[in-house]
């Protein structure tokens, strides 16, 4: 109850997440692969057979055809072990992890503000999320602040729990989200006509007027024209960014689209939550570490702490600390790994879990010669790699993670991990010192410390300061900024042309059943029940219509469909949901692969994330 | 009773209180106001082995295993020695649940008396679990200030009061007296947080509630299943089987009226698809007029854990509330 995040309240994932130490699917053996067959082995022989691979494919291949997955899913610690084992060991920065899916392109750092400013807002804008579902634990502070008298205004496609318990509710086309924030400052503009020069400012284009938005969001002007006066009215406003926003085709228009809203807002002389409009914008991330993760430097290009590789000064202080030259040129990400690289190091990622094309994974496993996983819990991964080495379960190692709003949480070892068991930051410490590279670790804490003291953003953080409370808030003001330079030219004026054609929509819907047949989740008999309805009715996947539309089109429940795009077309079922507008279809992302005929230009962003546009398609019976 | 492991409420460092092993006395923190969670756990934990299988040559063995550790628990609540008395019932109803028998006939609960509303989320008054206990304890602690009155419920507490007589002294009809007026300050301590249990029984023991307005409470219930796990009647499980081998372990687990999967049919139908359907199944069962006359009581001891729990807004006094009014908001 004392605890600031979670106040007392669980999820339903949070109520079950110790069934992992337990679970059926637990790695408990190193396992080594000979003559074919994976078989149990001591773990001395295990970290030995990781190295000598490593070892060879190194001298084989080259640094430049070695790669490393690190995880959302562990800590800090193992994950900066993990940092400086790729770079150091293998001197390579070809270095990622799934939970970027949660971040905006690399250019751009994601925004930051404190969960407890829901407490404290009077407006809250809902931008394509569906926080019932994924984030709980803000959403149960959302329901207080609309009984607290605070405004909630949804907007998104799908009408799911937030679009009917908030205030106002606007409902958008797919893909549309920076039109409406745009037409939303423009209405603001016409209202507040003493908003005169701003410096830094770039507003709209003048002729971007509501009527244009409107038609190009497909929301009424009048609709535009409240959620504009809302927040002319509003003293303390804040916006929590879905994972439909973050990753829409046009995240960084809409971010820096939202980052202006809210210097308009501070010039109108509302109150901020710190001086950066950044600190008023809340991007839902949704792994428990996918923010710490990536701060740890699991990324081609930045080391931890989002200090550039080919930040000199940076560099230099890890290349002194740490005793070694450090690779600089441009690492790379997953999506462009696939053909490049020879051997891989996975530690406790779902990889193929954040690709637009879960199938490139094969791709990429296809001319991996050489395949290390650590990992607590068994996964067809696992079962394809040569060496397999059983890591600490969630409870079973003492580490920190770094929570969406960017508070570093220590995490004790409540209980010791098996026998043959270890703790992750230890494994990859043992492979370094298999090949040579003592890092000198001796405990989680030693780590944290080391951090602290190349990363200025966690230069305050001490495991003596994290066991006396409830975890620390790292520094908003080191951030780097926020919001790039707008484009507002990208801007649509219209709705997609109708087309006689192809007269629906069909969408990815990033936020809907999101955990469905997560590994994390599976290895949970209780989770397993729950999270795997969808895919137990429908086998084949899914795709969600609004009932007018299935009645038109003759569609019936769990139906099989043809969806037929101007690129190709795919066979799919229907599932029938009045939370689906008019017009629309929706395609859970994790079911992106089988709808990959339509959605064949699954465009990525320079990071190797999905940027997957909306497509024009019609439906016929299959 | 020497080799028993005793239980009694522990406050942590963070200050929140829970019942935990003790080794000393001076751990217990008997100024508490309410635990986080209840007995429950002792009796039915969340994950609960059942018994080893094995099938080797055809030939299929069964291994129960019992827990028979003998536990003492200090300084219970009222309303979560209530919640145990319903579990018994359940545990009795169809079939004699060996498990938690072992349990339960290896368990001795010296209860704490309420002496006021112990937190603003408790409302045991409406759901008839506390302040005070009338039965079903083993011994029952009344603080009068400067000492307990001690009250002897069973057959057990009265052996152990016998085998340690040094340790009491005998009370007066001034102590007795005393008590009465603590429990009726105690009954009228309670504050706005109630729980309208009647008026929620006549409604939905009559089917005089509106589907609309559980459809407006599904959209305010998470569906975590938090108000299932730490309420102290609730005993919903699942199988699973944990197979090593040829053999394995059957577990039970913790499941919650919440979940979809709670109905979900092989078949793939669910009779309660909707969380509003979800929800108004588990209020149903907690009120209904046909459950009181099986349980003999409503399967509410008012311990307001789930008001706090809950992280949308629907624990039992909002709930009640609602359905009294008829009207969510």
């Amino acid at each position: 109850l004392a605890h600031p995040v979670a106040q007392g309240r669980l999820c339903v994932r949070g109520w079950h997440a110790h069934e992992l130490a337990t679970s059926h699917i637990r790695l408990l053996s190193p396992l080594v692969r000979k003559n074919g067959q994976l078989v149990a082995v001591k773990y001395p022989e295990a970290i030995e057979f990781a190295a000598a691979g490593l070892r060879e494919a190194k001298k084989q291949r080259g640094s430049q055809a070695l790669a490393v997955l690190g995880s959302p899913n562990a800590t800090n610690e193992a994950n900066f072990a993990l940092m400086r084992f790729a770079r150091q060991v293998l001197g390579t920065n070809n270095l990622d992890f799934s939970g970027r899916l949660d971040w905006l392109p690399s250019a751009t750092v994601n925004p930051s503000t404190p969960i407890e400013n829901i407490d404290k807002a009077d407006l809250i804008f809902l931008f394509d999320t569906d926080s019932g579902d994924d984030h709980p634990a803000v959403t149960a502070r959302l329901i207080r602040a609309r009984r607290r008298g605070a405004k909630l205004i949804n907007i998104g496609t799908r009408q799911h729990r937030l679009a009917r318990i908030a205030g106002l509710n606007i409902q958008i086309l797919p893909g549309t989200l920076p039109e409406f924030i745009a037409g939303l400052i423009a209405a603001l503009l016409t209202m507040t006509p003493s908003i005169g020069y701003l410096e830094g400012i770039t507003k709209p284009p003048a002729d971007y007027t509501p009527e244009k938005a409107a038609r190009a969001c497909g929301a009424k002007v009048e609709e535009i024209r409240q959620a504009a006066k809302a927040f002319q009215e509003a003293h303390r406003p804040l916006a929590l960014l879905g994972r439909g926003a973050i990753r829409d085709a046009q995240a960084t228009v809409m971010l820096s689209a939202a980052g202006t809203l809210f210097a308009l807002g501070q010039a109108l002389g509302q109150e901020p939550f710190g001086a950066k409009p950044g600190n008023s914008l809340m991007p839902l991330g949704s792994r428990g570490n996918s923010r710490g993760a990536r701060e740890m430097g699991l990324d081609p290009t930045l080391l931890s702490g989002y200090q550039p590789i080919t930040d000199e000064a940076a560099r230099k202080r890890f290349e002194s600390a740490w005793g070694a030259a450090l690779p600089q040129e441009k690492g790379l990400n997953l999506w462009d790994m696939a053909g490049k690289v020879r051997a891989l190091y996975v530690m406790a990622d779902a990889p193929a879990s954040c690709l637009s094309d879960p199938k490139k994974i094969d791709e990429l496993l296809a001319g991996v010669e050489f395949l290390v996983v650590q990992d607590s819990i068994n996964s067809a991964l696992a079962e394809r790699a040569d060496v397999v080495l059983p890591g600490a379960a969630l409870g079973e190692e003492e580490g920190t993670f770094t929570n969406l709003e960017g508070r570093v949480q220590l995490l004790r070892k409540a209980l010791p991990p098996p026998a043959q068991v270890h703790a992750n930051w230890e494994i990859v410490n043992q492979i370094a010192r298999a090949l040579g590279v003592d890092f000198g670790y001796e405990s989680s804490a030693g780590i944290m410390q080391q951090i602290a003291a190349l990363t200025p953003l966690y230069g305050s953080i001490t495991y003596e300061k994290l066991e006396k409370g409830f975890g620390e808030l790292l520094p908003a003001e080191l951030l780097p900024s926020v919001a790039p330079a707008v484009s507002w030219q990208e801007l649509d004026n219209e709705a997609a042309k109708s087309d006689a054609d192809y007269p629906l929509l069909l969408a990815v819907d990033y936020a809907a059943s999101y955990w469905e047949g997560d590994k994390v989740v599976l290895s949970c008999p209780t989770l397993r029940n729950e999270f795997t309805i969808q895919i137990k009715d429908f086998p084949q996947g899914f795709v969600a219509l609004n009932p007018e539309d299935a009645r038109n089109l003759n569609v019936r429940p769990m139906s099989k469909i043809k969806i037929i795009g101007k690129n190709g077309e795919f066979i799919i079922s229907a599932q029938i949901s009045k939370e689906v507008p008019a017009g629309v279809v929706l395609l859970p992302f994790w079911e992106r692969a089988k709808a990959t005929p339509v959605l064949q230009a699954m465009r990525n962003n320079a990071d190797g994330l999905p940027c997957i546009e909306v497509e024009q398609v019609r439906i016929e019976g299959a | 009773m020497s080799a028993a492991t005793v239980i009694a409420p522990v406050r942590s460092s963070a200050g929140e209180v829970d019942y935990s092993e003790i080794t000393d006395a001076h751990q217990i923190a008997w100024d508490y106001t309410i635990s986080l969670t209840s007995l429950k756990r002792f009796f039915l934990p969340q994950v609960e082995p059942l018994f080893e299988f094995s099938c080797q040559q055809g030939k299929h063995t069964l291994q129960p295993i019992l827990d028979k550790k003998p536990r003492v628990f200090i300084g219970v609540r009222p309303c979560d020695v209530s919640g145990l008395n319903f579990l018994d019932t359940v545990a009795k109803r169809d079939h004699d649940d060996q498990y938690y028998q072992s349990r339960r006939q290896n368990s001795f609960i010296i209860a704490l008396a309420c002496n006021k509303a112990a937190a603003e989320t408790c409302f045991c008054v409406c759901g008839d679990g506390g302040p005070f206990l009338k039965e079903g304890y083993d011994i029952q602690l009344v603080s009068l200030g400067d000492y307990y009155l001690v009250e002897v419920g069973s057959a057990k507490g009265e052996a152990l009061v016998k085998e340690h007589a040094d340790l009491f002294t005998p009370a007066d009809a001034k102590d007795a007296k005393q008590k009465e007026k603590l429990m009726k300050q105690a009954e009228i301590s309670f504050g706005e947080d109630k729980a309208y249990v009647a008026a929620a029984t006549r409604k939905i023991s009559f089917g005089k509630t509106e589907d609309a307005l559980w459809e407006k409470l599904g959209d305010f219930c998470l569906g975590c299943g938090g108000c299932a796990y730490i309420c102290p009647t609730c005993t919903c499980f699942t199988v699973c089987d944990h197979m090593k081998g040829e053999g394995g372990v059957r577990e039970r687990h913790w499941d919650a009226c919440n979940y979809a999967c709670y109905t979900r049919e092989v078949s793939g139908h669910n009779p309660r698809k909707e969380q509003g359907q979800r929800l108004k199944n588990r209020f149903f069962h907690k009120l209904s007029y046909q459950f009181v006359l099986r349980n003999g009581r409503h399967a509410c001891v008012g311990c307001g854990r789930c008001a706090f729990v809950c992280p949308g807004e629907t624990p039992m006094p909002e709930v009640t509330a609602s359905i009294r009014r008829g009207a969510w908001e």
